[in-house]
């Protein structure tokens, strides 16, 4: 069984709808509960919280402007390398990063050429 | 010489280059996702205003052909001399630099040109090369003086790729023409375009054919001099 997370809703078999989310709610999160067991609304009320701010924090914490997720495999951040002169390079996602100095020092030398 | 004869003949120099001094070229980025066009673009204006065997780049279907930037100095668009000029624009000349840009993306990925039938290693080495070209082009944008962001008519407007390069170029107070490309094919919608992006003058063209191209460069006298 799958309860949503949002609103508790369960539902007993998993619907072609509930691929797009809750049809109830609209909700993303779905919990499987294995039969017997069930969760209290605080536990619920818990999940949800850790679940929200894992995204916030992972929208806010993205610094690369370049990720290289494997040989011949790269995702561009184009807004970071457009507004901002340093080139910082995620490798993976394992929060590995290497920052691109000269792009760093170039910065430094046309700031004092103004 | 006397000092004052030095005098005279540096100040006789420096009225001489301030009453003749040659109006700078304005550099104009031809900016825009990945097959868009831009380089047939390019070749189109170099053909109709410089020379009809010189091509600034090679276009081909497969994503990412241009992979640095070229620059094609000293371009004089002259709309009088081309029997293009348009009562509507006082000015019917303009000196330009056309820079033909590398496609930007958000993913670039080796696999997508395999599709294409290029060996891995080969698709691997582009794919590389493609990322290096999509900074480039960024890094040109601080020495540009106008945009023509180029779009295919026949694909969604609405990308995360061009409402990047447009707030970013409304941000740094760059002019900008969107110019719809490809309006020769038959699913070609360049009024979608007009209304993904209404803050921004939208002129359907097709690089290839030719149509359409005397309204771009009569908008681009307007409002790059």
């Amino acid at each position: 069984m799958h309860k949503c997370l949002r609103c508790g809703k369960k539902f007993e078999h998993i619907s072609e709808e509930m691929l797009n989310g809750c049809p109830e709610c609209g909700g993303r999160f779905f919990l499987y509960i294995r039969d017997g067991t069930d969760l209290s609304a605080t536990e619920l009320v818990d999940r949800l919280k850790i679940e929200e701010s894992d995204e916030a924090i992972s929208q806010d914490e993205r610094i690369e402007s370049l990720r290289i997720i494997g040989t011949g495999i790269y995702e561009l951040n184009l807004d970071a390398l457009m507004s901002k002169k340093e080139i910082v390079m995620g490798l993976k996602e394992n929060g590995t990063y290497a920052i691109h100095l000269p792009s760093l020092f170039g910065k430094k030398r046309s700031q004092r050429k103004r | 010489m006397s000092t004052s004869k030095r005098v005279r003949r540096i100040l006789s120099r420096l009225i001489l280059s301030i009453l003749f001094r040659k109006k700078k070229a304005v550099k104009i980025g031809i900016y825009g996702p990945p097959n868009a066009g831009k380089t047939t673009l390019a070749n189109r204006i170099i053909h109709t205003f410089v020379d009809e065997n010189e091509d600034v780049g090679v276009s081909t279907e497969i994503p990412h052909e241009t992979r640095h930037v070229i620059r094609r100095a000293g371009i004089l668009i002259d709309l009088k001399r081309h029997g293009r000029s348009n009562p509507k624009v006082s000015r019917a000349k303009l000196m330009l630099d056309v820079v033909d840009t590398p496609g930007l993306a958000t993913k670039i990925d080796f696999r997508d040109f395999m599709a294409y039938g290029l060996p891995e290693d080969e698709a691997k080495r582009r794919a590389k090369e493609a990322t290096e070209g999509v900074i480039e082009a960024i890094k040109w944008l601080d020495d540009i003086d106008g945009v023509i962001l180029l779009m295919d008519s026949t694909e969604d407007p609405y990308t995360q790729t061009n409402v990047v390069i447009i707030g970013n170029m409304e941000a740094r107070g760059i002019p900008i023409i969107i110019a719809a490309n490809k309006i020769d094919l038959p699913d070609a919608a360049p009024q979608r375009i007009k209304n993904a992006f209404p803050q921004h003058r939208v002129v359907p063209v097709s690089a290839l054919k030719g149509e359409n191209m005397e309204v771009l460069y009569a908008e681009m006298a307007k409002v790059f001099r």
